[in-house]
């Protein structure tokens, strides 16, 4: 019996069938919406890309599989639903690990900036979409690594500085800042919170501006009257808004929430239309 | 069910670092568990940290890296081994394996790892307030990591990482035997034991042995990299051996030759016995605290005098040989 820190491929999830079978629940929603589907074959084509992936990015997976999600997530997009659809969604696959691989990686040792699996979608989607992707995966990857990558960097940095500042600040006896650390902190913490929230509340409208265009429905900057707008696409928007401020590089728990409502949602169509095929 | 549990007598100790595994491939080496259990044991380890892993991500992300994947198992075996090492008897620990729910005893490890996180963050505190007259650079250089342990610490997620950076050894350079937050429990407490001795003695004869002793080498008291409790102890017990009777760094004229003409032919193991006897008639014997953690040590520190001793070479070992009270 082996007993050594070498722990099967994941902590906790599902198995390659139930993986299939979750992909395969999909298909009611993508046929009655796109008139698309997917065969068994294709199911297990891009389950096994998925679960190739993530241990190429050096991950281990934790919970259940994030491809019935993709589906969903990216069949409004006008650009999934073609010829190539089962290809489409192992390449999308392929790029939302790669991604994460590379993010969790640099945020490793900051738990607080780990961009959700939602979050992370929503990206990829808002650069698929864009005009200057338009369902091209390669230019949508690229794009998404130039900017969220070096945008966490940044984040990390910043909050790397910060905390250096409030250390050297804080720094006047330094025996009992070092032996009494741990109280320090929790009272810093406290007030920070307080200071986060008035600066909250003073930056609310700008804030919620931004975050509208980052994470609102892009869409809408392309109708008639907001193209008169001098405004870049959805990639230069995105840079300039994080260069100015890399905190918005997280979004707000409320938008996280909104998102954790609708993907919990699908995946109980996706479990009713799974039982219903089953049933005699 | 006792014939499940074969441990010979003549079995050699399991080390405290990686406790749980080196019990568990015991176990499986001599069939001391049965292998329906060891494969249950595994399992619920193995939803242990995948529970971990969840509770991490709080349902954000349905991965984690490869390398806080093996921190979240490092750190469920850490709270088994938290759990099972106050056992103090390796058979009781296997017992525990075999029979035990063992969710049960990973609450229990946790319970114990975060009180010894605080007793821990308590006892350097203190060892340092009464270390903090003699205090050296070195023992200064031990205040950095202890803030970090305080605040970057994470007793759920990596219990076993904690990085003792100092460079301070402790009382005759003891190894420390666990790792993680057991392993600076041991070592805080250590000190703190050390600083409680040093409070034991006159603080100004400590600083003149300090002086002397610091002199000796070209250098001045806050550079010596000793450890302070090992040079107070040594030279209290060249002057004890010589009669003193008092807790004093000052030894009797012509100490290093005494010591050298009376102990050139005694075995390691008498002196032991006399250092003993002067321990137990000491004022330190009132402090329980100080004397079990003095008890296991002195065979050591006996047999280094003694190796001095016989060698005639008594003015080496004590830190400062010609310290005398003045007249």
């Amino acid at each position: 019996m082996d007993f050594s820190l070498i722990f099967s491929e994941q902590l906790a999830g599902l198995t390659p069938a139930e993986q299939r079978q979750r992909i395969l629940a999909t298909n009611r929603a993508a046929f009655r919406s796109y008139g698309v589907s997917l065969t068994h074959d294709e199911a297990e084509m891009i389950a096994q890309t998925g679960r190739e992936a993530v241990s190429a990015a050096g991950l281990v997976p934790v919970g259940g599989s994030i491809i019935p999600r993709l589906i969903r997530w990216f069949l409004p997009s006008g650009y999934l639903a073609g010829q190539n659809y089962a290809q489409n969604i192992a390449r999308l696959t392929e790029a939302f690990y790669r991604l994460r691989g590379e993010l969790q990686e640099i945020t490793a040792g900051e738990p607080s900036l780990m961009l959700s699996d939602n979050a992370l979608l929503d990206y990829l989607y808002r650069f698929y979409v864009s005009p200057t992707c338009s369902g091209d995966i390669d230019e949508m990857l690229a794009q998404a690594e130039r900017i969220l990558i070096p945008a966490m960097r940044r984040l990390l940095d910043r909050r790397a500085a910060e905390k250096k500042q409030q250390d050297h600040a804080a720094a006047g006896d330094t025996v009992t800042a070092a032996l009494y650390a741990d109280l320090i902190a929790q009272e810093r913490a406290e007030s920070a919170l307080e200071q986060e929230a008035d600066e909250e509340a003073y930056d609310y409208d700008y804030r919620t501006g931004m975050t509208r265009d980052i994470f609102g429905n892009y869409d809408a900057d392309y109708r008639e009257e907001s193209a008169m707008r001098t405004r870049g696409t959805f990639a230069e928007e995105l840079t300039a808004a994080l260069s100015l401020r890399p905190d918005f590089l997280m979004p707000s728990a409320a938008k996280e929430a909104e998102w954790a409502d609708m993907a919990e949602r699908w995946a109980e169509e996706d479990a009713a239309a799974g039982r219903e095929e089953d049933a005699p | 069910m006792n014939r499940m549990m074969p441990a010979a007598p003549s079995a050699k100790p399991i080390p405290a670092r990686d406790y749980t595994i080196g019990l568990l491939h015991r176990a499986a080496a001599e069939g001391a568990i049965p292998a329906e259990r060891l494969e249950a044991v595994r399992l619920a380890l193995h939803k242990a940290a995948a529970a971990n892993a969840a509770a991490f991500t709080k349902g954000r992300s349905s991965t984690v890296t490869r390398a806080q994947a093996e921190a979240f198992y490092r750190a469920v075996f850490y709270q088994l081994d938290a759990a099972l090492l106050p056992l103090h008897s390796d058979s009781a620990a296997l017992r525990a394996l075999r029979d035990a729910d063992i969710s049960v005893l990973l609450e229990n490890g946790q319970q114990q790892i975060l009180a010894a996180y605080e007793q821990a963050k308590a006892a350097f505190r203190r060892a340092y307030q009464l270390t903090q007259p003699f205090e050296t650079l070195f023992f200064r250089g031990l205040l950095q990591p202890f803030a970090k342990f305080c605040t970057q610490y994470d007793a759920r997620f990596q219990a076993d990482a904690v990085t003792l950076d100092g460079e301070y050894p402790l009382l005759c350079r003891q190894p420390i035997p666990v790792g993680g937050v057991l392993g600076a429990h041991f070592y805080y407490t250590a000190l703190l034991h050390e600083g409680e001795l040093l409070c034991a003695f006159p603080a100004g004869e400590i600083h003149e042995m300090l002086s002397a002793y610091a002199a000796r080498y070209l250098t001045t008291p806050d550079t010596v990299a000793d450890n302070l409790a090992e040079l107070v102890l040594r030279q209290w017990f060249g002057a004890a051996l010589c009669g003193a009777e008092t807790l004093t760094m000052y030894l009797p004229a012509g100490a290093a030759d005494t010591l050298n003409e009376r102990f050139r032919y005694s075995s390691a193991e008498s002196l032991c016995a006399q250092m003993q006897e002067l321990l137990s008639r000491s004022p330190l014997a009132q402090n329980a605290g100080i004397m079990s953690y003095l008890q296991p040590l002195l065979p050591q520190m006996a047999a280094e005098l003694e190796r001095f001793f016989s060698a005639g070479r008594a003015a080496v070992i004590l830190p400062a040989a010609a310290l005398c009270a003045k007249a």
